[in-house]
């Protein structure tokens, strides 16, 4: 097998699977087989994603198309005679599509398998990220066209259309809602800047949900638009509602649900190294959650002192029938209580989520890199994932060779799958040019390509400290690998 | 996003877009259309009345004879004090009350309800003095309803109209 292999590499030493399966074969060989099988499979596999994708990107751009459009229908545009008039429309307009936002946003914090399948969790929750700004921008405009419009159109000063303006109880929620939503703003950007406890940050954001629910009674009372009876006022309610139950379904009800059925409780908690254990959980009927190696859960351990945060783990290990199993290193407060945990110790799960896993695999050849405690989940994928023999490649990096985790089981992994195992060991260096580069001492100047010559047609996974992977990820992109084949979750909440 | 979705976004927002447009100005047109007819009815009627054929056309029909009157203005109200009925809105209601001296609108006042939301308070209490000015101008119903009070004014206005009907 690894003979067949390793002769490929000698004839089509750059797209090593488009050509095996296109070139006619002087013998049946069966790992050529199964190679361009796997690519054949892969391939389709990423396009359906790629066209999900897509798909949903293009609703969500016409769903705030269809906020003005329902407003143009209503003749929004007659109504412009005046600079007030004009202001007031303005005003409507960037409340509408703010409003919309606010539903993409929540639609994309939902956790809903399908945009989680398409987009990958990490990527959702960085669009959410972006389009609150234009959420906080969008609103803070609405208010103000709105006020100087209604001035204007009333021959009023702004501070008199104002005080009329908050004698209407439904607008003052609306501002409180307002108000609300610039906190949550404000608590997520300092959060980014990790001046933010998790928790804090967390608490501040369910207020969300009470900034919305404030910010209902004005829209449908004081609209024209949405007035009783209207096409409008049922489409918005409509799209509430929808969302309300898929916030509801996939926050709150499945992850009780899934934490009932499976009933998950510790059973063993193995030392790995300092600061790193390994814990392991036995569950109910775990084919049904439909885990794959590199997706992960956020876990919470209803013990003493720890019930009440919940941590985003990958597994490290492929799921059996009827056990779980996570590697987690010590980074903060709450990591490292978990050390602690006792085996008996009852687990609420949410998940499976993210694509960082077998799921997003687009070709045949596969390069894994995992950096410090980021070895668990890429140990997790190689177990999961289909590899061809000589076409793997795994690369562990850490700072000293105790750091090199789970090695043990991992060399094992690559013996069976015919997967070339490199690990480099050492501080992190510079090179020529005096950038710094992921490559300890003993690999100065190498490149991705230098250790993996197939890298360029081949799947990247990397993970591990985001500085360090951000780093693989150029020099990946570097030697000529898709952005498409490069797969780096990161950590969000 | 790919630069497919870049694409197929914009041609499906823009065609969004187009179709509430278009759905949009054609209802608007709609509109317009049926201000045009009222306005030629009317111009018809005063045409007639200032004709010899008035008194046909007063005595034909009476629903069309209440509109002839408020538009041919000046000579044909009785004097008096004369109240229209409620004309119900979204946001309130509004009655006029109009007096009729020596033929002539000598005085109009209406009493608007709000239902308390809305800015209907704010906005009757602006518009409500416009639209008296306008009537005692106009000596009709002959007035244009005020942006941003088209609910008010068009209540009004129908109020009025069933007023005069009366004088």
């Amino acid at each position: 097998m690894a003979g067949d292999c390793s002769d490929m590499s000698t004839t089509t030493p750059t797209r090593p699977m488009m050509q095996s399966a296109a070139a006619p074969r002087r013998g049946i060989s069966r790992a050529a087989d199964h190679a361009a099988d796997l690519q054949r499979r892969y391939r389709v596999r990423s396009f359906g994603r790629n066209l999900r994708a897509d798909l949903l990107t293009v609703i969500a751009w016409v769903s705030v198309a269809m906020s003005i459009t329902l407003w143009l229908a209503d003749g929004g545009l007659a109504k412009v005679t005046s600079l007030g008039t004009g202001l007031t429309a303005l005003g409507i307009v960037t409340g509408l599509v703010a409003t919309d936002l606010v539903v993409l946003m929540l639609l994309l914090a939902a956790r809903i398998p399908f945009v989680d399948r398409a987009f990958g969790h990490d990527h959702a929750v960085a669009i959410h990220g972006k389009l609150g700004k234009w959420v906080i921008y969008g609103l803070l405009l609405h208010g103000w066209f709105l006020l100087c419009g209604y001035a204007a159109n009333d021959r009023l000063s702004l501070s008199g259309e104002l005080g009329s303006l908050l004698s209407v109880g439904d607008l003052v929620l609306g501002v409180c809602a307002l108000g609300i939503l610039i906190a949550v703003a404000v608590s997520s950007i300092i959060s980014v800047r990790r001046s933010l406890p998790y928790e804090v940050w967390h608490v501040i954001h369910l207020a969300t949900y009470i900034a919305v629910g404030f910010s209902l009674p004005h829209q449908f009372s004081m609209s024209v638009l949405m007035g009783p009876g209207t096409f409008a006022r049922w489409y918005w309610i409509g799209l509430f509602a929808v969302t309300g139950f898929l916030l509801l379904a996939y926050r709150v009800f499945l992850p009780i649900f899934a934490s009932l059925e499976h009933q998950l409780v510790v059973t063993k908690v193995r030392y790995e190294a300092n600061d790193v254990v390994s814990i392991e959980m036995q569950g109910r009927n775990l084919p049904a959650l439909d885990v794959e190696g590199g997706q992960f859960f956020h876990w919470r351990f209803l013990a003493k002192g720890l019930w009440w945060h919940q941590h985003p783990f990958s597994v490290s290990a492929a799921p059996t029938r009827d056990t779980l199993r996570i590697t987690i290193r010590a980074l903060g407060r709450g990591t490292a209580q978990l050390m602690t945990v006792k085996p008996g110790t009852r687990v609420m799960i949410e998940g499976p989520y993210g694509v960082f896993s077998d799921k997003s695999r687009t070709q045949a050849p596969l390069t894994l890199v995992g950096i410090g405690i980021g070895i668990a989940p890429i140990r997790a994928i190689l177990e999961a994932t289909e590899t061809v023999p000589g076409w793997t490649t795994v690369i562990l990096r850490a700072h000293t060779p105790s750091q090199l985790y789970l090695l043990r089981e991992i060399q094992v992994m690559c013996q069976d799958k015919g997967a070339r195992l490199i690990t480099l060991v050492g501080s992190r260096t510079q090179n020529r040019l005096g950038e710094t580069g992921w490559m300890p001492a003993s690999h100065r100047g190498n490149r991705l390509v230098d250790l993996v010559p197939y890298v360029a047609s081949s799947d990247v996974y990397v993970c591990g400290p985001q500085a360090a992977s951000d780093l693989v990820v150029a020099d990946a992109l570097g030697c000529g690998t898709p952005a498409d084949s490069i797969h780096n979750e990161r950590f969000v909440w | 996003m790919s630069i497919r979705a870049r694409v197929a976004a914009v041609v499906a927002s823009v065609g969004v877009l187009g179709a509430g447009w278009a759905v949009g100005t054609a209802n608007g047109a709609t509109v317009a259309s049926t201000t045009t007819t009222g306005t030629t009815n009317t111009n018809a009627g005063t045409s007639g009345a200032s004709g010899t054929t008035s008194t046909t056309s007063t005595s034909t029909g009476t629903t069309i004879t209440g509109t002839t009157p408020i538009t041919s203005g000046s000579t044909s109200y009785k004097d008096g004090t004369y109240t229209g009925t409620t004309v119900t809105h979204q946001y309130g209601s509004v009655t006029v009350t109009v007096t009729i001296s020596g033929g002539k609108i000598t005085n109009v006042t209406a009493n608007a309800v709000s239902d308390g939301q809305h800015r209907s308070g704010s906005i009757n209490s602006q518009a409500i003095p416009l639209m008296k000015s306008e009537v005692l101008a106009a000596d009709s119903a002959k007035v244009s309803t005020i942006s941003g009070a088209t609910y008010t004014t068009t209540a009004y206005i129908t109020s009025l109209q069933s007023a005069l009907s009366k004088a």
